[in-house]
């Protein structure tokens, strides 16, 4: 697990991002979030449509934002870190590609604020998986996925997430500006 | 505005700010804050402002998407009339074409092509100066920035007036560089898919400026 600091919202406390790969209770963290199991306290995003650290701050950075400008669009903060790394309005849709699904084996946890060893353990205790450094990130991407649902599609765009990160970040930047 | 972002200029337009370090980039970001105009009625000013700022994003992805280097966006606020987006390390080319080492044919060249891609997506700039083109340190990649007068049109007029604003920013700033700018909209010529149209209205444009004649 890995703590950060948001510039634009440090009075929310430090962000922890963890990295699990060859997760075994996918289908079951998937039930607990649709029954709305409040002591499942994480954001879980599905780690093939990430590329890389960056791209999931600028998701939380962008939630924070909505949360501390009263401007979410979903109920909980945990939701709606994951609905922005969509580049698309629709809630339904964004969840259920960034979020869990039952056959992820591979899932980012995020949560905000508290107490770094509590979170760690809670998360292990919760995920079923192996915790891995959040460097091995480009191993579970999926980039063929992620130029899809970023419609990132032009033959011009090659796959080098260089090139690739910042029309992401535009992609996810851009929802809901009208 | 946060405390730790430091002002780096102030336009007419809007201030801009450095914020280092960003979410883990060390180099930080650029946050561009639109200010109210108070002559304005405050509801069409915050209409106004609210378009500009979401205009000018688009136009920056619109254009990025297209295979033009501009700088990434990071965050929109139209509420309030933010942009954070990537702080390009490199140097202004006002700054390289004074100094005069730089191949200015390379140069050339280079603008040329990113001026003809940006109109083939029929994103007119709107402020095209060599203030507003920036050279990368790492990769010397060409770069366009200040979207912020920036909107969409497919008229070859608004396109022509684009090339222009070039034109005399170019006799202003840098005396001499007549043909540094011809090859600039050879390269044009070549690169765009409808330079024609373009070029023949700036032939127009240049005899009689850039406002259009509303006589006869």
């Amino acid at each position: 697990m890995e703590s950060f600091q948001l510039e634009l919202h440090p009075e929310r406390g430090p962000i922890y991002i963890s990295l699990f790969k060859n997760v075994k209770n996918a289908v079951e963290l998937r039930q607990r979030l649709l029954d709305q199991d409040a002591s499942l306290a994480w954001a879980l995003v599905n780690a093939s449509l990430v590329v890389n650290t960056f791209q999931i701050l600028l998701a939380i950075n962008k939630a924070i934002h909505k949360e501390v400008t009263g401007k979410l669009k979903t109920h909980k903060i945990n939701s709606e870190i994951v609905y922005d790394f969509s580049s698309t309005n629709n809630i339904s849709q964004s969840l259920r590609r960034y979020g869990v699904s039952d056959d992820s084996t591979a899932l980012i946890a995020i949560a905000i604020g508290g107490n770094p060893g509590d979170i760690e353990k809670a998360m292990q205790a919760d995920i079923h998986g192996e915790l891995v450094p959040l460097s091995s990130i480009p191993e579970f991407s999926d980039i063929k996925l992620i130029r899809k649902y970023y419609q990132l599609n032009d033959n011009n765009i090659s796959d080098n997430i260089d090139e690739l990160m910042p029309l992401i970040a535009g992609a996810m930047a851009l929802k809901e500006i009208k | 505005m946060i405390d730790s972002a430091v002002l780096i200029k102030q336009g007419a337009e809007a201030r801009v700010y450095e914020l280092k370090p960003f979410l883990t980039n060390p180099n930080g970001c650029i946050v561009k804050e639109r200010f109210s105009k108070t002559y304005r009625h405050p509801v069409l000013d915050k209409q106004l402002t609210h378009r500009r700022v979401s205009q000018e994003a688009r136009c920056l992805f619109r254009c990025r998407k297209a295979g033009i280097d501009t700088p990434a966006l990071y965050l929109v606020d139209p509420e309030a009339a933010t942009i954070y987006m990537e702080r390009i390390l490199g140097r202004i080319l006002k700054d390289i074409i004074i100094e005069g080492k730089a191949d200015t044919d390379v140069l050339a060249d280079a603008i040329g092509a990113a001026l003809a891609k940006m109109h083939d997506v029929d994103v007119v700039h709107g402020d095209l100066t060599t203030s507003n083109l920036m050279l990368r340190d790492n990769n010397a990649s060409l770069v366009i920035i200040d979207f912020g007068l920036s909107y969409v049109s497919k008229l070859p007029e608004d396109k022509a007036v684009d090339l222009y604003v070039l034109e005399r920013a170019f006799s202003s700033t840098h005396p001499q560089t007549e043909a540094l700018f011809e090859r600039i909209l050879t390269s044009y010529k070549t690169h765009c898919k409808q330079a024609k149209p373009t070029l023949s209205k700036l032939e127009e444009v240049r005899l009689r400026g850039r406002k259009r004649s509303m006589l006869g």
